[in-house]
């Protein structure tokens, strides 16, 4: 072999999501700037688009699920000599690579945003913003691979846009009350009790959807066997 | 060696097994059964590509993982394609070069030849015939002691099935010692590989009949043996 397998797997993956990611920057970017202008270029909204767009950008992984499994791509990959671990890892540092400019938008925002926190907690933030992505689209891929392709997409789709709203109800609780969303924030609470809960979810999902991805990439060729 | 030992797989209407069977060093097995009967099962079980609900299938010398090696020794060829759609024949020979150690581009372009697949085509573009060849050409390229065919044939016009019957006649006497397991419809096919064993999918259950690989073959018997139980069969599961 000339290079890991997982290296070689993981170029297949994100040739696959190429499109979606484009599409989603092509279709996203200039909404930013658009929005970013109508507020005359303020720092916080432009962060805030910024993370809007990079938020995405892990889930574009989604598209090569759904993709592959529809043209049997995937159950031919699945069907090569590469072990369980191999097969996670390629996902892993796929979605890892494609969330680094979440976690950028995610730092600049707890640095540029009036929202108090000191500036030393931007690289715990950073890498907890990091694990919580990568283990949402890891939950997202296993389920993904769990069902038929047309289930695939759904679940992709279905995904994306509970992420969308999220950050949208988020963001208008941060526009509707802003000295609430402060004080919430700047509760002596707030960063420990919300690293507990992220850790502990994180923690949770990423062990159970590591071990799914690598059981349906290795055990049903990239199907269930109900399917 | 390939080696199932009580190997069941499940689906919601059918069950498959427990089926028990040990293919020996130079074994020519023709799996025969009707349509629904569990032969790709069977096959996909006995390639690592479907893990068993219960007991276990795995080539002899295996490693820690039962799966990882029989993916790795065991080549399967089957009607859909065994390759990334938008690789040409050619990078798929190289991508096969990156994951298989055994890998010998020269064996695989060879067959390719012979069977007149276009190298510079794209994969997701062929036929259903030409798939086929490329199967073939991948898993002759993958020197596997063990080979499974299911339905390699279908599809193909008169020619590249004459073709691809002569290269099979000719890599099974080249390699005595591989097994070979060849499930077909086509009945008048069988005796190009000259099977020393028939095994017969009924109901999920698998049933041995061990035969002299030169004597004849009649296509009224095998029909029969597709639909009732014979006399002589050795039902190899418990």
């Amino acid at each position: 072999m000339t290079r890991p397998a997982w290296q070689s797997l993981m170029a297949i993956h994100f040739r696959r999501a190429r499109a979606s990611l484009l599409a989603v920057t092509l279709a996203m970017g200039p909404l930013c700037v658009l929005f970013a202008h109508k507020s005359g270029y303020r720092a916080e909204d432009i962060v805030a688009n910024l993370i809007m767009l990079c938020a995405f950008l892990p889930f574009g992984v989604g598209s090569a699920v759904a993709k592959s499994k529809a043209d049997g791509s995937l159950a031919f990959l699945a069907s090569l000599p590469v072990s369980a671990a191999e097969h996670v890892r390629a996902w892993l540092v796929l979605t890892a690579l494609l969330a680094t400019p979440m976690v950028v938008a995610v730092t600049a925002a707890t640095l540029v945003l009036p929202v108090g926190l000191p500036a030393v907690a931007a690289p715990a933030i950073a890498v907890t913003t990091l694990a919580f992505i990568v283990s949402v689209t890891l939950a997202m891929l296993a389920v993904q691979l769990s069902q038929p392709p047309a289930g695939a997409g759904a679940y992709l789709i279905a995904t994306m846009s509970t992420v969308l709203l999220v950050l949208f109800a988020v963001g208008k609780v941060a526009e509707w009350s802003p000295t609430l969303f402060s004080a919430v924030v700047r509760s002596p609470f707030f960063v420990p009790g919300l690293s507990v809960i992220l850790w502990g979810v994180v923690g949770v999902v990423f062990w159970r959807s590591c071990r799914r991805i690598g059981h349906y990439m290795t055990s049903y060729v990239g199907d269930p066997p109900q399917a | 060696m390939l080696v199932v030992d009580r190997a069941v797989a499940e689906y919601p209407r059918f069950t498959l097994g427990p089926v028990t069977l040990t293919l020996q060093p130079g074994d020519r097995v023709a799996l025969l059964g009707r349509n629904g009967t569990g032969k790709s099962t069977l096959l996909a079980l006995m390639a690592g590509l479907r893990q068993p609900e219960r007991g276990t299938v795995s080539a002899v010398p295996s490693g820690d993982d039962h799966q990882l090696t029989l993916r790795r020794d065991v080549a399967y060829v089957g009607a859909a394609l065994q390759a990334l759609p938008w690789h040409s024949v050619q990078e798929h020979f190289r991508f096969m070069a990156q994951m298989y150690a055994a890998w010998n581009t020269d064996c695989a372009l060879a067959l390719a030849h012979e069977l007149a697949l276009d190298v510079g085509a794209t994969t997701g573009t062929l036929s259903r015939g030409n798939i086929v060849k490329l199967n073939l050409a991948t898993a002759w390229g993958r020197q596997a002691d063990i080979l499974l065919l299911d339905e390699p044939t279908a599809g193909l016009d008169p020619i590249a099935r004459t073709d691809l019957l002569r290269e099979l006649r000719r890599s099974i006497h080249a390699c005595p010692n591989a097994i070979v397991v060849y499930a077909t419809h086509l009945l008048d096919e069988l005796p190009e590989i000259h099977p020393t064993r028939l095994l017969v999918l009924r109901d999920g259950m698998v049933h041995s009949h061990e035969r002299e690989a030169m004597a004849p073959l009649h296509v009224t018997d095998l029909t029969a043996l597709l639909t009732e139980a014979p006399r002589r069969s050795t039902p190899e599961v418990a």
